[in-house]
């Protein structure tokens, strides 16, 4: 609270707010309802039943249909309010409805029934959460297995990248084997080519290796990422060679330095490296779209793309589907955004 | 050229008052120091006075008109900073000419100022370089010229010289005095150093935690001292403090014991509410005499625990009786080596009496009565 | 009970890495008998060459062939060579400017969409970056919070991203419904053409802003606050502060910001292809899809047109980024010149 008012304190200099003050504030709410808003109202309305995303204009929150208990029904009945021939009106649950009209009772006494033409009465909304839309999910569609691949991937191919590329870093950063200095300019050389020109060949290269298909043909491909290399060299180059060559006097082999002593040495870059390959596998597109052709073999992403574009897209499902993506990425940045950004910024000005 | 007054000044930040109160006035063409430990407000007040900073409570006064809601950029004066804040990617004549730019001046007039500055200050030959291309002092000159080239109202300088090494430190210091001697422009000048502030200054303003001990010309503040913090602060090597009870008090003088033994009578006026109290008796170690004491003196025995002889000068650091220290200045090489006894004698005449209290009020000393 | 989880999971990771140092060891301390301790590094960095080589060099080197052979063939053995048919079916124009006369008025209308999206995407991405790096710069509180707000759309997935304003520019979407509120009626967005380029353009910006935003924040972070100051009693006006101390040490950080975008703007795909699939028509067609489509979405695989269309986009890149190469060299040089 005493950051809140020391915020809304801070002007730019004379004590009372400028123009600039109140620009710059207005600025960052667009900013907040711009930047976070459309995922809110993603999440609302995968809450909401398919009939209610059908209305127009949509309501904000999800509501459902508000029903009652009544004694000698087993199933809840329907509320409405209903306008009385006196003028008054009152709630009542709906029995039965031919036509235009209906059979309402008082839900406190439910043996009085009146017949009420559907026009004189309304629905009764309250908030109701349609997590069913979440829970036939798994049921109708192949959802688990879609999660279980994008996993598949997204973990194995991380623990990948972290081995090859640290293992490439160190020899990089602590070898002097006579060439290294050019494999790295061909290791970030790499980063200037556009993945598109590579997609053709590579599908050839991927069906070659029997890996169409398969979700290792996404997963190797994705392993050897140059901005890895780039980022756990320069960290280890921070290690004092005199580590090194200590251990070597112990006689550990070069694979257990590298295992015991580089590796857990290097644990903050490999835990950005690992947060960003998470990321990059996690939303990967394009690859995965060319070299996985059969339904049982697609991540979430391509799910998700397969699900929409249809006149008959079935929106509440694919609503929810699309948050269960994105609840990870979030997750992730809740946790780590303030390492996240620190690193971006800092590579940035490299 | 103009004179400033401050008036009551406070700063807050949030609801901690940084700056308690100040009022200063400073004569137009004066070369005004503040003085004081790091975190006493003095930068605060110098960003106070420039603009740059807003005043929470109280007046701000340049030649006369309130300033307090004028912008930094429009009060008229210029500011040498402690990094020095040069344009890095402008040219030294870019850095000059941009405050003049800024006012809209004529290409020609602008172009003489700046030569005529960098004449002044050596620069002419560095016109075209880029600050990364110059020399510590070379930055700091461009800093100056920057400021002169504006011939502003009052120039301001937060600690110009501190990121310089020594010898070059002592150099820019004769500079500046000459430059404000041939300007003859009001001159502001924060520091931490109380060498820069006695050699340079016509007056000195000594700030603690945010309130101003004393002000006055440097030999004022040398000589008489307003309170413990100001005589402890000002001249180096510090003032002996030695714990004494004060025991009677007379019209023009005081009885004090002084706790490493030794009774003394005082040249002090009143002290009366302290008779059978705690005082802290003050001495320079250049005024403490090793030989030829003078009669009335207070002589203490001490032992020497460490010498350090520069050629000039001496440093002895001694041990008294109840283990207070005692630091005595002697000229040229002086005798007397660790562990050795001798005997200090302090003249009553440059010692220094302030109560024990938090604040160390300075009792007044009676001058000497005129013929000794 | 609790406690003891955390002492298993690292146990078990504990032990599950021992088992690969343990694997690895005796054949890699072989290789190290060998090779000899300074040459063992080949050996630590051959994995991460081989997975290059196999998915990054070799297809480079086989594009080339691709480009230069015709059929429909997956095969390169079973590819004819055709020289650069491929690249003149691919140029075959009467009138350059008007996709319709050229013989693969698709590939045109991708350029010209791409070029059109590039300019107009690039110019107000880094515009709005710059702007929300200077509001964010102002030293507010929780700036650390707003930086993740305007930075959380760079996190989520092209696809999801597409989806969620797809959901919202639905004929009977959000937008729609708001504007109703307002008095007014909203076509269906994507299904027209101009707003479905408009749409485009607006997603993406606000997909990746973000990323930019932090890279000039740092940059305007960079920048010493005492220059300002300085500038403050040098008489100058917020303006002339902004156009003679902020934007000229800024210079780098916009360029490199520039450069990038631009790079990922000729390549965008992910997030169109989802939103609009190239539509209508092929108003939102850019040259990924293009390429995408040629080689994958056709009946007729023409692979070696696409691998034809992508050296025409790596050439293109090849030259804007050699272009920025210069551009950065000579600012460089005016930097370092006027030496007294």
């Amino acid at each position: 609270m005493a950051d809140l008012a020391r915020m809304l304190k801070a002007t730019r200099g004379r004590g009372r707010l400028d123009w600039t003050d109140w620009l710059s504030y207005a600025y960052l709410l667009v900013g907040i309802v711009l930047m976070f808003g459309p995922v809110a109202w993603l999440v609302l309305s995968s809450f909401k039943s398919a009939a209610a995303l059908n209305e127009f204009p949509p309501q904000l929150l999800p509501y459902g249909q508000a029903t009652a208990k009544v004694p000698g029904h087993d199933e809840p009945l329907p509320l409405f309010r209903v306008k009385l021939p006196d003028g008054s009106t009152r709630e009542m649950v709906e029995v039965r409805r031919v036509g235009i009209e209906a059979t309402m009772a008082d839900p406190k006494k439910p043996d009085e029934e009146i017949k009420v033409n559907i026009r004189d009465r309304e629905k009764l909304r309250d908030f109701h959460l349609a997590v069913e839309n979440y829970a036939e999910l798994f049921g109708k569609f192949d959802f688990a297995r879609f999660l279980w691949n994008s996993v598949f991937i997204t973990v194995v191919a991380t623990l990948l990248t972290l081995l090859f590329n640290a293992m490439a870093a160190f020899a990089l950063s602590k070898y002097r084997f006579g060439g290294e200095r050019w494999v790295f300019l061909l290791i970030i050389s790499t980063l200037m080519i556009p993945p598109t020109i590579i997609l053709v060949p590579n599908f050839l290269v991927v069906s070659e290796l029997g890996m169409l298909n398969s979700l290792w043909g996404v997963i190797w491909p994705a392993v050897a990422t140059p901005t890895g290399v780039f980022l756990l060299r320069q960290y280890m180059l921070t290690i004092p060679d005199e580590l090194i060559d200590a251990a070597r006097m112990d006689h550990a082999s070069e694979w257990r330095i590298f295992w015991r002593i580089v590796l857990p040495l290097s644990a903050p870059a490999l835990a950005v490296l690992a947060i960003f390959s998470v990321m990059w596998r996690w939303n990967d597109f394009l690859w995965p779209l060319v070299v996985l052709s059969r339904t049982e073999k697609f991540t979430l992403q391509l799910a998700l793309n397969a699900f929409q574009g249809e006149l008959t897209t079935q929106w509440n499902y694919l609503l929810a589907m699309t948050v269960l993506t994105l609840v990870p990425v979030t997750l992730v940045f809740g946790f780590l955004q303030r390492y996240i950004t620190t690193g971006i910024a800092s590579a940035g000005i490299k | 050229m103009a004179s400033l007054e401050l008036r009551k000044v406070i700063k807050r930040y949030a609801e901690t008052a940084v700056i308690h109160g100040v009022d200063l006035s400073v004569a137009d063409g004066e070369f005004v120091v503040f003085v004081g430990p790091s975190g006493c407000g003095k930068s605060t007040l110098l960003r106070m006075i420039s603009g740059l900073e807003t005043v929470s409570e109280g007046e701000v006064e340049i030649d006369g008109r309130r300033v307090n809601d004028v912008s930094a950029a429009q009060r008229g004066l210029a500011m040498v900073f402690q990094s020095y804040a040069l344009y890095p990617h402008m040219t030294v004549y870019q850095n000059m000419a941009f405050g003049l730019e800024n006012i809209r001046t004529p290409r020609a007039e602008i172009d003489a100022r700046v030569q005529a500055a960098a004449k002044l200050l050596q620069l002419d030959r560095l016109l075209d370089r880029r600050p990364t291309q110059l020399s510590g002092g070379q930055r700091q000159r461009v800093a100056i010229g920057r400021a002169i080239v504006r011939e502003p109202a009052i120039f301001l300088f937060d600690e110009p010289l501190s990121n310089l090494d020594a010898e070059l430190r002592v150099q820019m210091r004769t500079e500046l005095t000459a430059l404000h001697r041939r300007l003859k422009t009001t001159m502001i000048y924060v520091t931490h150093d109380q060498v820069e502030a006695m050699t340079m200054a016509d007056k000195i303003v000594v700030l603690r935690g945010g309130r101003v001990e004393q002000v006055g010309a440097p030999l004022e503040l040398y000589n008489a001292p307003r309170n413990r913090f100001v005589a402890g602060f000002i001249g180096s090597p510090r003032m002996n403090f030695l714990p004494a009870k004060l025991t009677s008090v007379m019209q023009d003088a005081v009885d004090v014991t002084v706790g490493a033994g030794g009774m003394a009578t005082l040249p002090f006026r009143g002290g009366a509410e302290l008779i059978g109290g705690d005082v802290t008796l003050g001495i320079r170690p250049e005024h403490v005499a090793l030989e030829h004491a003078e009669p009335g003196a207070l002589r203490l025995p001490a032992t020497v625990e460490l010498t350090e002889r520069l050629g000039a000068t001496s440093f002895l650091y001694c041990a008294l009786a109840d283990g207070t220290k005692l630091t005595v200045q002697a000229a040229g090489e002086a005798k007397g080596g660790a562990g050795e006894r001798i005997e200090v004698a302090i003249p009553v005449g440059r010692t220094h009496l302030f109560n024990a209290t938090e604040t160390g009020v300075a009792l007044e000393r009676v001058p000497p009565p005129v013929g000794i | 009970m609790a406690g003891s989880s955390p002492i298993t999971l690292r146990s078990f990771a504990g032990a599950a890495a021992g088992a690969v140092l343990d694997t690895l060891e005796w054949p890699m301390r072989g290789l190290q008998r060998l090779l000899g301790v300074p040459r063992i590094g080949w050996a630590f960095v051959a994995p991460n060459l081989l997975v290059l080589g196999l998915f990054t060099f070799l297809p480079i080197v086989i594009d080339f062939y691709y480009a230069a052979s015709g059929g429909a063939q997956l095969y390169p053995a079973e590819r004819p060579y055709v020289g650069l048919e491929n690249f003149r079916t691919l140029f075959e124009c009467t009138n350059y400017l008007d996709p319709s006369t050229c013989r693969k008025d698709l590939f045109w209308r991708a350029v010209y969409n791409t070029a059109w999206f590039a300019l107009v995407q690039v110019a107000l991405m880094v515009l709005f970056s710059l702007i929300t790096a200077l509001v964010l710069n102002r030293g507010i509180v929780g700036r650390g919070f707003f930086r993740g707000v305007f930075f959380y759309p760079v996190l989520l997935s092209p696809v999801v991203v597409a989806l969620v304003w797809k959901w919202i520019l639905q004929r009977e979407g959000l937008l729609n419904a708001l504007l109703q509120g307002a008095g007014l009626a909203g076509p269906v967005w994507l299904d027209e053409p101009s707003w479905a380029f408009f749409w485009s353009v607006f997603v993406s910006i606000w997909a990746h802003m973000g990323f930019y935003t932090l890279i000039l924040l740092a940059g305007l972070q960079a920048i010493p606050a005492d220059l300002y100051e300085a500038a403050e009693m040098d008489s100058a006006s917020p303006w002339r502060r902004f156009r003679r101390i902020t934007l000229p040490l800024l210079a780098p950080s916009l360029l490199v910001v520039l450069v990038l975008a631009l790079i990922r703007a000729v390549q965008v795909f992910d997030e169109i292809f989802v939103l609009t699939g190239g539509g209508p028509g092929s108003a939102t067609l850019f040259i990924v899809q293009f390429i995408y489509q040629t080689a994958f979405a056709e009946s007729i695989r023409l692979y070696g047109l696409a691998a034809a269309a992508s050296l025409v986009l790596a050439a293109t890149l090849l030259l804007l980024t050699l272009a920025q190469l210069r551009i950065s060299g000579q600012a460089a040089q005016r930097k370092t010149r006027g030496d007294g």
